[in-house]
């Protein structure tokens, strides 16, 4: 396995993509996010954008909000910092900690903002997440594309153009590079849905994939991006925040803790100074798990890279924290697998399916991690039924271990 | 005093065998407002032209000097508005082709059409992407990045007779002319209209262009 | 330098996509027409659409999601799948088709490549061939009609005509691997790259990064094309390169 002689992350990391030093395009991006933009400037260039949309519609934006660290602060600074007035818009992946609801209570209050909430039908997305994890070893589609498809719906119909977003892609991937912030030309549109969010099934597709008589277009509709004709039409404008102020995690989460008394809530398998991340979804530890086995890399080598172009953490340290984190099974696993209507040796077979050349783990081989502390207070209701689980693995061809397996 | 603006009609010459649709699509994408013609209705009102080309530079030389559609480019030509050959449509804008037999071009940049000489592992046709070396600035060609990829599907290539109409180099095979440009004309051996991002941005820069360099 | 190049395969079945193991058992993988914006959204370099209807062979439905699909797509479009005639590629280019492809058309009447490559010129002419391995005199029978029809001639000898008679490009196409994701027949590719000068786009049987970079590596051809590899796995075009870009291989460049 390839890594990046910088910041450690593997070749099996997406787009990642190394120069001949053995250094990898998201160093080279921060290092040009650092030296060649010139932020003043792209601040002078944010209030132009705002200036335009102030005050000439029911809301000044909409801001796409969860209540995790990035929603927050960006909401926080398009309050506090330029008085916009913002309709907060929430698509709920049915998966909020406690904590978090708790944290977007006080802050919709502290802040004093209108906020629409969309909720889907629940025996859908436990369709969508059993489908998807089959097909592309990620069960997160409907929240990917509930997420950024269900703002631009609500732009629409509340007339409401400009919709602000947290973190440029930049930080993270090579999808979007510092270049194209330079340039303006990373925009929260379709073609950064296409490019990356939605694991390349739109709504459309996903209505006959699902193959299943009782949905039709109607209950996918939450998931389609609109029409870029009907968005043209209101004028709209899509952007990030941190393509014009520079992405600080850290400088941000201290901002959110003291002038809106947020707090962290420590996810599964990643180390406790990280409580700040990834605070929003009961089944993060899931989905990182599943990373894992893909990809031979976990969450914690995600975040200790970020540290380490930030130069807040030496590479020993990252590399000590990775081996203690990453890679373990997490405690919840068992309410995603009846969420789904599999057993663990199914999804062990599906996730290794995934596996990214040249990540070769056996998750028979790992080991468990602690309960998180608010696992006993996450729903349970409503498991998915074993029966259609079983066609759809045996669609799939993922029905070897499941012949007479009615229980799970 | 009023000042007169010019709407932008962009004419793209129909010449039958080529896939006009990827074109027009290109400048509908861009809103962009365009027609399809046939050369000899060349009219006032078209502030630009498109010549798409795909097949044999003997058969639509021919068929354009048939109905003197030739003379109505070369007209255009002298009008000082912009013209953009792409493909078979970039090389009929020489002097000479040998394709099917010497058969004269357009004439508007000197220069002559010939046979790529393919090599043991690199095959005629040049099917695929690869990079375009930009030799100097010019607005159509603005905010486009040197060394980027675009898609090319030719065996032959265009000689040009004075060095200074080079405005992009490719290699396959040898170094050949990819992007020729003199006074209101430029030609691209590749199709921008296939060529994603930077494709789109050579049509928008084109149809802003005035013609002046 | 040319590029390597990615080709996604869309195989159309009821005006929707599916996705096929060894020529048979559908699974659907989505709208053509979204699906297509999504693949010029990831950079993929081309797009291939085959029609595999058996019932009716016929050009009807590429037509039918052509014209939408050119709209969204400034990438070439290789369309395929019961093109008979002339007028039939008539109709595909006048409706956006950049090239067609034609595999058992081709076996009945060599000189259709000829006409057809005089008239839209060489580079838009893809032959397809559809292989199986013979297990028992370990050569390669070819099939035609969706793969339900065994052709005579050997390997050889169909490039040799394909290439004499003015044909573009070959589309090469394993049965034996088709859908299982798990290599390309590497032997096949190799053997039909050592037997015609042109360019050659491998397909059937990826599954993940590797074994594109196997058959680049190995065979050398110029392009790979992929139908299970982004529609059952968290893959796309761009994520591809950049992991073969980091084994030297080189894709377009469009940043």
């Amino acid at each position: 396995m390839k890594n990046c002689n910088k910041c450690l992350l593997p070749e099996t990391h997406e787009t990642i993509e190394f120069n001949k030093i053995g250094t990898c395009n998201i160093c080279d991006q921060h290092k040009f996010k650092k030296e060649k933009i010139d932020w003043q400037k792209k601040k002078i260039e944010f209030e132009v954008i705002l200036k335009k949309y102030r005050g000439k519609y029911n809301y000044d934006c909409i801001v796409p909000f969860s209540g995790g660290k990035d929603s927050v602060f960006t909401l926080h600074k398009l309050v506090k910092d330029y008085n916009l007035k913002c309709l907060v818009v929430s698509f709920d992946h049915t998966f909020f900690r406690p904590k978090l609801i708790e944290n977007r209570k006080k802050i919709f209050k502290s802040l004093g903002v209108d906020c629409l909430t969309f909720t889907p039908n629940w025996k859908l997305v436990q369709k969508l997440m059993l489908e998807t994890f089959i097909r592309k070893g990620d069960f997160c589609w409907h929240c990917h594309s509930g997420i950024f498809a269900y703002p631009m719906q609500i732009a629409i119909k509340e007339n409401v153009p400009l919709v602000i977003w947290g973190e440029p892609q930049a930080e993270y991937t090579a999808y979007y590079s510092y270049e194209d912030t330079l340039k303006e030309t990373e925009e929260v549109n379709e073609e950064r849905f296409n490019k990356f969010v939605n694991l390349g099934i739109s709504a459309d597709d996903m209505l006959h994939m699902l193959n299943d008589n009782s949905i039709n277009k109607r209950d996918l509709a939450p998931y389609a991006y609109p029409k870029l004709e009907d968005l043209k039409k209101i004028n709209f404008r899509s952007i990030c925040l941190g393509s014009y102020f520079p992405w600080d995690v850290k400088k941000q989460v201290k901002i959110i803790k003291e002038e809106l008394d947020w707090e962290e809530d420590l996810n599964a398998g990643i180390p406790p100074e990280y409580a700040y991340e990834k605070v929003e979804c009961q089944m993060q530890g899931i989905r990182d798990y599943i990373k894992f086995i893909k990809r031979g890399s976990g969450r914690t080598a995600h975040l200790s890279a970020i540290d380490i172009r930030n130069n807040r953490i030496e590479q020993n340290v990252a590399q000590k924290n990775i081996d203690e984190y990453d890679g373990k099974k997490p405690k919840g696993l068992d309410i995603f697998l009846k969420n789904i209507g599999i057993t663990e040796s199914e999804f062990n077979e599906i996730a290794k399916s995934h596996a990214v050349f040249p990540a070769n783990i056996n998750p028979e081989n790992l080991e468990e991690g602690d309960e998180l502390p608010d696992q006993t207070m996450w729903d349970i209701n409503a498991p998915m039924k074993r029966e259609y689980a079983q066609k759809k693995l045996q669609e799939h061809g993922f029905d070897k271990n499941t012949k007479n397996d009615s229980s799970y | 005093m009023a000042l007169i603006k010019i709407q932008k009609m962009i004419a793209v010459i129909d010449n039958s065998y080529s896939n006009l649709k990827s074109i027009t699509n290109a400048l509908s994408f861009l809103n962009i407002s365009h027609v399809v013609i046939k050369a000899g209705d060349i009219a006032d009102n078209h502030s630009h032209l498109i010549i798409p080309g795909v097949g044999n530079f003997s058969t639509v030389m021919n068929d354009l000097k048939k109905n003197k559609e030739d003379t109505k480019i070369i007209n255009f030509f002298k009008l000082k508005k912009p013209i953009m050959g792409i493909c078979l449509g970039m090389q009929i804008l020489s002097s000479l082709g040998d394709e099917s037999g010497p058969t004269s071009g357009l004439n508007l940049i000197p220069g002559s059409v010939k046979k790529m000489h393919s090599l043991e592992n690199e095959y005629l046709p040049h099917i695929g992407w690869n990079s375009v070396k930009i030799l100097k600035n010019h607005p159509v060609l603005n905010e486009i990045k040197n060394e980027m990829d675009f898609y090319f599907v030719h065996s032959y290539k265009f000689n040009l007779e004075n060095a200074n109409h080079a405005l992009g180099e490719t290699f396959y095979c040898e170094n050949f002319n990819s992007i020729v440009t003199k006074d209101n004309v430029i030609g691209f051996q590749f199709h921008p209209e296939k060529s994603q991002k930077y494709g789109l941005k050579i049509f928008q820069n084109f149809c802003n262009w005035d013609g002046s360099c | 330098m040319l590029k390597k190049r990615i080709i996604p395969v869309q195989l159309l079945l009821n005006n929707r996509l599916v996705k096929t193991k060894i020529f048979d058992k559908y699974l659907d993988v989505g709208n053509p027409i979204k699906s297509s914006k999504i693949y010029n959204d990831s950079d993929a370099d081309e797009l291939i659409f085959l029609n595999i209807e058996r019932k009716s062979r016929s050009i009807k439905p590429l037509l039918d999601i052509l014209e939408e699909v050119s709209k969204v797509c400034f990438m070439p479009l290789s369309l395929g799948g019961g093109i008979k005639n002339i007028d039939d590629l008539k109709s595909l280019f006048r409706n956006g088709a950049d090239k067609v492809i034609i595999n058992s058309s081709v076996y009945e009447n060599y000189n259709f490549i000829k006409t057809a490559s005089d008239l839209y010129g060489k580079q838009s002419i893809v032959i397809s061939i559809d292989a199986k391995k013979n297990l028992e005199n370990k050569n390669y029978d070819l099939f035609s009609e969706c793969g339900t029809k065994k052709e005579l001639i050997s390997l050889a000898k169909h490039l040799e005509y394909c290439e004499k008679a003015g044909a573009g490009e070959i589309f090469v196409n394993s049965i034996d691997q088709d859908g299982l994701m798990q290599g390309y027949d590497i032997e096949l590719i190799s053997k039909v790259a050592n037997n015609c000068n042109l360019p050659i786009i491998g397909c059937g049987g990826a599954g993940n990064f590797k074994h594109m970079k196997d058959a680049f590596q190995i065979t050398n051809v110029n392009a790979l094309a992929c139908g299970s590899l982004f529609n059952f796995g968290d893959n796309n075009p761009i994520r591809a390169k950049s992991f073969l870009q980091n084994y030297n291989l080189n894709f377009k460049i469009v940043k």
